[in-house]
């Protein structure tokens, strides 16, 4: 009884590596090393006026990101930018690929950013794309908080 | 050695259903109808980065009306892409659970989802990228570009089969 039992499990062995393996998919190589060496993750200084704050993803989502911009105020360009992402790896890589773009753009280049230039660079799939869309909505949410901060202050 | 097999068996049991009690007096708790109304009274995503409020209907809208209205919008929608199938070989369409996946060659792989956590339709397309849709007044529109999930839909496969898709009964 038991070596037939054992019998069944070796025929079923190779069956059930045919059926898993093919179906497994795995992250493009730009996006492992992004999300295992993260750029710029940290936070800035929310309360100075040359700060913006993007916010943005829901948590019942699985995906939340913050990320942060530094303005110069004279000429607009962005000096420094931080994120902290909540998320799965696409998440993570993408936030993390956009803040190495805005970093050195004006806030008037940063906010054309598009979804589409982060997905090309870090080769998603199509259920994945959704995730450079929360990182181009970062950008412009942080961008929006600038200003409306400049507007104030 | 075989008696302290079955004693192994025996105590795991009695854990597994110790656990399972324990689960359910946990789940006990949790049951007042908390979760719901609280998803449906505060929007948890940032639909748009303009801050345009989201409209009572979208928060009215209950889960299992969202259920309801995006289970049917899908399997409609799969139905045609079927029988759009059935003369163009080259199309695939797959929907399960929720998830509706479309290879439309040359343009790539289309995925179309029901969100319910904030009662949205994703879209993804391999032309004109992703996009989330909210139900305004019966019709699936994105708050960031005004587009109606079904007339982007039918621009693009209409102009990968080379005709116009009536696609009825999706935002018409």
């Amino acid at each position: 009884m038991f070596s037939s039992a054992r019998y069944v499990r070796q025929s079923l062995t190779p069956l059930f590596k045919q059926s898993v393996v093919p179906t497994k998919r795995f992250y493009h190589p730009k996006v492992i090393d992004h999300y295992q060496n993260p750029r710029n993750v940290g936070s800035l200084d929310k309360t100075l006026v040359n700060v913006g704050t993007g916010l943005v993803g829901a948590p019942a989502c699985g995906d939340v990101m913050r990320l942060q911009i530094q303005v110069d105020d004279s000429t607009g360009i962005i000096q420094d930018v931080k994120f902290k992402t909540f998320g799965c790896g696409s998440a993570i890589a993408s936030s993390s690929y956009v803040t190495e773009l805005v970093r050195g753009k004006t806030i008037d280049e940063a906010i054309k950013i598009k979804n589409a230039e982060i997905a090309k660079e870090l080769s998603l799939p199509p259920v994945k794309l959704h995730c450079s869309m929360l990182a181009e909505d970062a950008v412009k949410a942080a961008i929006k908080d600038y200003k409306s901060k400049q507007m104030a202050a | 050695m075989f008696r302290n097999q079955l004693q192994r068996i025996a105590l795991f049991s009695t854990r597994s259903s110790l656990l399972r009690v324990t689960i359910r007096s946990s789940k006990i708790k949790v049951t007042p109808t908390l979760l719901p109304t609280s998803i449906s009274q505060t929007r948890q995503y940032s639909v748009t980065t303009q801050g345009i409020p989201t409209t009572s209907q979208i928060t009215e809208l209950t889960p299992n009306e969202f259920h309801s209205i995006s289970g049917e919008y899908l399997e409609t929608l799969f139905d045609h892409l079927e029988y759009l199938g059935e003369s163009n070989p080259s199309i695939d369409v797959e929907y399960s659970q929720g998830v509706l996946t479309l290879d439309l060659p040359p343009n790539g792989t289309y995925v179309i989802n029901k969100q319910p956590p904030n009662k949205q339709i994703w879209l993804s397309s391999p032309v004109s990228g992703p996009d989330r849709f909210d139900l305004v007044e019966g019709k699936w529109v994105s708050l960031r570009n005004g587009l109606k999930l079904g007339d982007v839909l039918r621009e693009e496969i209409s102009g990968v089969i080379g005709e116009q898709v009536p696609l009825e009964g999706l935002d018409d």
